[in-house]
């Protein structure tokens, strides 16, 4: 009896190994940046929108109208403005890879820690900083954050502070600062994380 | 501590040059100063492929540390010189400009600058 092969995505595979060429080519600080920058102008492109209420913006979740769910998924609100994501967006890219290469790069761990080093674009985003448990969270995390430039709540901007996120294999990091700047107990962030892959917190500026 | 435009202001001082960037290893801009019409935005992130790059070319043939690196163009030269070990910088010079006094300056000044950004 022959065995069935499961087709894989070349969109997934090619990405990720694109991003490993990247690293490569130019190093691992320049390829963050052209995936960072990438993310923010993606985000760029989207259109403002209100939500009148929290609640509201909360219903476009449920509804996956909200630009953010849109492109990440369903996040859960566990109270307190703080939110967690069950399925990493990449989740999909990264086990088509493994499934054929068992692995991602090595080069990826060098991309994960440039990431979570301080830098002018993490900083005005409130994203890594020890929240980075990949390079997908260079293209996630401040895409997200750049997402909610363009949204406000009763006409009030928001601003997400990335907490923390967890790998495949179950790693959990933490953005220590942004975590104190949200002002949000570390333990709740730890516990979002046992269930959930990602984890951030929507401040509404008033 | 120097503030990093005045630092800048010695390079758009010498004749021919103008443009002179610092930016981030990852293309963000940290700082600069570029003639009227110039997108000194850009000018970082494309130019930190060039760095990058050229620092990648540097490791694959084992030459060590990258001290510059200069683009000779028709219009004049593009000179990329590390600072500390998270920005870089750019300068932009007409055809004729004085190499030799630019990179003088680069050398001469470039640890104003690495010190100037590493509070940031």
């Amino acid at each position: 009896m022959s065995e069935e092969g499961k087709i894989q995505d070349i969109a997934h595979i090619s990405f990720i190994d694109m991003i490993k060429t990247m690293i490569t080519l130019v190093g691992a600080a320049s390829a963050k940046g052209i995936l960072m920058r990438n993310a923010l102008m993606t985000a760029d492109r989207i259109s403002e929108i209100d939500y009148p209420t929290f609640n509201d913006y909360l219903k476009a979740i449920e509804n996956s109208t909200n630009p953010i769910t849109r492109i990440e998924g369903k996040a859960s609100h566990k109270g307190e403005s703080v939110f967690g994501l069950e399925k990493c967006p990449f989740a999909d890219s990264i086990k088509n890879y493994n499934e054929v290469f068992q692995g991602l790069p090595a080069s990826y761990a060098e991309f994960t820690a440039e990431y979570n080093k301080p830098g002018q674009i993490s900083q005005k985003y409130r994203v890594g900083g020890g929240a980075g448990v990949s390079p997908f969270c260079s293209v996630h995390q401040p895409m997200r954050s750049a997402f909610a430039d363009k949204i406000t709540i009763g006409g009030e901007k928001i601003e997400i502070y990335q907490l923390g996120c967890k790998s495949g294999s179950g790693k959990k990091g933490f953005a220590d600062e942004w975590i104190r700047a949200a002002n949000v107990p570390k333990d709740v962030v730890d516990k979002v994380l046992d269930n959930h892959m990602c984890c951030y917190y929507i401040k509404v500026l008033d | 501590m120097e503030d990093i435009k005045e630092v800048l202001s010695i390079f758009t001082r010498l004749e021919g040059v103008n443009a002179v960037c610092l930016v981030g290893r990852d293309g963000f801009l940290v700082d600069s100063i570029v003639k009227k019409g110039m997108d000194a935005e850009m000018i970082g992130a494309i130019a930190s492929g060039g760095f990058g790059s050229s620092e990648s070319m540097g490791k694959q043939l084992d030459k060590g540390n990258l001290t510059m690196t200069m683009l000779e163009f028709k219009e004049g030269p593009v000179m990329l010189a590390p600072v500390g070990d998270d920005t870089f910088l750019v300068v932009a010079a007409d055809e004729g400009a004085n190499l030799a006094l630019i990179r003088l300056a680069i050398r001469r000044h470039k640890n104003k600058l690495a010190m100037a950004t590493a509070g940031l």
